[in-house]
């Protein structure tokens, strides 16, 4: 009699032998007790396994997070994708272009060109100075995302349809093609530091925006670009084709600046200078001597401004004593409480003078004054009136109840999450608005620190802009948390943001206390929207949906 | 919509089924949950195609298999990942072990899992979709592309190694 193999009887024991195989096998086993018991083991054998495996399945070791299902981008979605956020930043682009490029920095060039120069007039020029640079460099920044989108969209339709070899020459062709296309940054920034002196020689040209900061500067070579320079002394004997920005104790300028001279200096002096642009200069004292010579207008702010040289347009001063011996070629228009016009002193247009006593302007005979001498009283702006007293302000408040509440509406559209935060109870709001603080300070002291290192312009600058726009965002929020603790039986969304808005902007703009409330609703606001992306990355990273 | 919302629904109850099937398979963790992500992303694209007739688990557990074989197949870079039938069948004639069953008094279940686990992808494969998928061995022989018999034989090699590793292990529990 032959015996089954191992083979066949566990086969058998599967069930998987052919029908007359399987015949052949039962009718054996019927007769023989050897083979009966070959075969119980191997049942039991099979039984065991299936038993041990199963234990483990369904008593895990270890724990098993289920991750958030991503459902799979289609092709269209993938590319959709990619065009939409392509437009997306490239409205944005133009958007930042037109609105801060031309719209803002032209409206507060023209405002600053017309209205009285003092400190206000200092901050917004060098505001101007940054939001253009910041322009080009976020222009470059954003021209190199859309490429490298465009890029990675190429790239990914090559590698879904044809995965040869080409793909790679054409990926090559693409990112060549994106290179050139994608906008250099236009002024790249050299900086140097040095505890002592820094020194650009005669020979020495600086084809960049030179950024330097030391005890002593001392430019006598070129810089094509834009100068920055920080320091206790500084002398500027050179060329910079640019602006120049100076903040020190004493500044002498005896060279050539193509754009305009900003400083801020305890003596600011312009030795023989010429000055292409305006000349904004703040200090003790302000001098500029007969050689001098100023392409556009000059705003001054100090205790005595000495001009001796030529100022093309307008002289603008805001000062103790003036004192003009120089040539104007436009108007004279003084907020100081002394001017004296000397020697063969020449006003192309009107002298205006703002002071408390009009005793206090003194002309000598040879002064040359072709238009008209108007003596002024310290204007009305500079008298305490009130702010609530002037329809422009509730207008004011009106546009900019509209523009919160739009903005809200969208940002609760886009991002539906934000809908259900909540300020919270005793320490959960103190916790909130503890994180709320710590961003507000932290972001833009971490902003400064990163720009100092090229790379990190672009990434500091998107910092700011997301600092700021969380800002604005943060009272928004607020005024959403406010609205549906008001209105909390209603459903409508834009009720209660509306209603909540209303009574933030109230509360903002109460005499005395609003700036308060302001700093406040801003960091509880700042806080919320913290905590709130905090929570929704912490659960992507874990797994909206938990093991069971 | 309720397409997506079915999907979703599926995967959380199939998901750590189909993850202990893949890690099974792969022998790894991590490797297991690249698996488990990538069956869903099949099974989604092609969930229009799936009929309700025929049960979730099944459908799924095929689109795992075929996943986690193509990998074991590519990682062996070499679609003769199950062997030669005449071959296994030579080294089934060498001498035996006793039955698994007689060990079965010291050995706990998790030595059985680890031991499973030891296991080469040639030996694993089959017995991980015949004892723990409960795969009829046409199903399996379909699946790894050979031939019924040629299942049994891997399927009694397997056990063949678990009962070598197992009593080794038993004689070092006894010692």
């Amino acid at each position: 009699m032959t015996h089954p193999s191992h083979l066949q009887l566990s086969m058998h024991a599967d069930k998987a032998l052919s029908a007359d195989q399987a015949i052949a096998v039962t009718q054996h086993l019927e007769l023989c007790p050897t083979c009966q018991t070959r075969m119980a083991a191997v049942r039991d054998e099979a039984r065991f396994i299936v038993t041990a495996l199963q234990i483990e399945a369904t008593e895990e070791p270890w724990e098993v997070t289920v991750p958030k299902f991503s459902r799979p981008l289609s092709l269209r979605g993938f590319a959709l994708a990619n065009l939409g956020t392509g437009l997306v930043i490239w409205l944005a682009q133009f958007l930042w272009k037109t609105l801060f490029g031309e719209l803002i920095v032209n409206a507060t060039t023209w405002v600053t060109s017309i209205y009285v120069p003092d400190i206000y007039a200092m901050v917004s020029a060098t505001a101007l100075y940054l939001l253009e640079e910041g322009t080009t460099m976020l222009d470059a920044y954003l021209g190199f995302v859309i490429v490298s989108l465009l890029t990675i969209t190429v790239l990914g339709f090559l590698l879904m349809y044809r995965k040869t070899r080409s793909t790679m020459g054409v990926c090559f062709l693409v990112i060549m093609v994106g290179t050139t296309v994608t906008p250099t940054p236009a002024n790249a920034l050299e900086i140097r530091r040095d505890k002592d002196v820094v020194t650009i020689n005669k020979s020495e040209t600086i084809n960049d925006t030179l950024f330097v900061a030391a005890e002593t500067v001392l430019i006598e070579g070129v810089i094509t670009g834009d100068l920055v320079a920080m320091g206790r002394r500084i002398d500027i004997s050179g060329s910079v084709e640019g602006n120049v920005l100076t903040f020190a104790e004493s500044v002498t300028l005896s060279g050539k600046v193509g754009g305009f001279a900003l400083g801020a200096a305890s003596s600011y002096d312009l030795h023989g200078a010429t000055v292409g642009g305006d000349l904004w200069a703040a200090g003790e004292n302000v001098d500029i001597d007969d050689e001098a010579r100023v392409g556009r207008n000059a705003i001054i702010a100090t205790q005595t401004a000495t001009v001796k040289g030529s100022v093309k347009k307008d002289l603008f001063a805001f000062a103790e004593t003036v004192e003009l011996s120089g040539v104007l070629g436009e108007d004279l228009e003084a907020f100081a409480t002394r001017v004296k016009l000397l020697g063969d002193a020449h006003v192309g247009g009107n002298v205006r003078f703002r002071s408390g006593n009009e005793d206090r302007l003194h002309r000598a005979e040879n002064v040359r004054i072709d238009g008209d001498v108007e003596f002024l009283d310290m204007p009305e702006e500079f008298e305490d009136k009130s702010r609530y007293a002037t329809v422009e302000f509730y207008l004011w408040q009106v546009a900019r109840l509209i523009a919160a509440f739009l903005v809200g509406l969208a940002f609760v559209w886009f991002v539906p999450g934000y809908r259900s935060v909540s300020i919270g109870a005793g320490v959960e709001a103190l916790k909130t608005a503890g994180v709320g603080f710590l961003i507000m300070v932290s972001v833009p002291i971490m902003a400064v620190l990163v720009a100092f290192t090229l790379v990190g312009l672009p990434l500091s600058f998107i910092a700011v802009a997301a600092w700021l726009l969380c800002l604005y965002l943060a009272k928004i929020v607020v005024g959403a948390v406010v609205g549906r603790m008001l209105l909390s039986q209603s459903d409508s969304l834009a009720w209660t943001l509306l209603a909540g808005l209303s009574i933030v902007i109230v509360a903002v703009n109460l005499p005395f206390i609003g700036g308060i409330i302001n700093v406040v609703l801003t960091i509880v606001g700042l806080g919320l929207i913290a905590q709130k992306t905090i929570a929704k990355l912490a659960s992507r990273d874990s797994g909206d949906l938990a093991a069971t | 919509m309720a397409r997506n919302t079915a999907f979703e629904i599926l995967y959380r109850d199939y998901y750590v089924r189909v993850f202990g099937l893949c890690r099974r398979l792969l022998n790894s963790n991590e490797l297991a949950e690249d698996a488990a992500q990538e069956t869903f992303m099949r099974a989604y694209k092609n969930f229009r195609k799936y009929s309700t007739e025929q049960p979730f688990w099944q459908w799924i557990a095929t689109i795992a298999n075929n996943h986690c074989i193509d990998l074991l197949r590519k990682r062996t870079r070499t679609n003769a990942l199950f062997g030669d039938e005449s071959a296994e069948l030579e080294q089934l004639a060498a001498a035996d072990t006793p039955v698994l069953s007689d060990l079965i008094s010291f050995q706990e279940a998790d030595c059985v899992n680890r031991a499973v686990a030891n296991l080469s992808a040639k030996y694993r494969v089959p017995l991980v979709l015949a004892y723990f998928n409960q795969f009829s061995y046409d199903q399996i022989a379909e699946q790894l592309n050979i031939s019924r018999n040629h299942v049994g034989v891997l399927l009694l090699r397997a056990k063949q190694r678990l009962r070598a590793e197992l009593a080794t292990d038993g004689d070092e529990v006894v010692r």
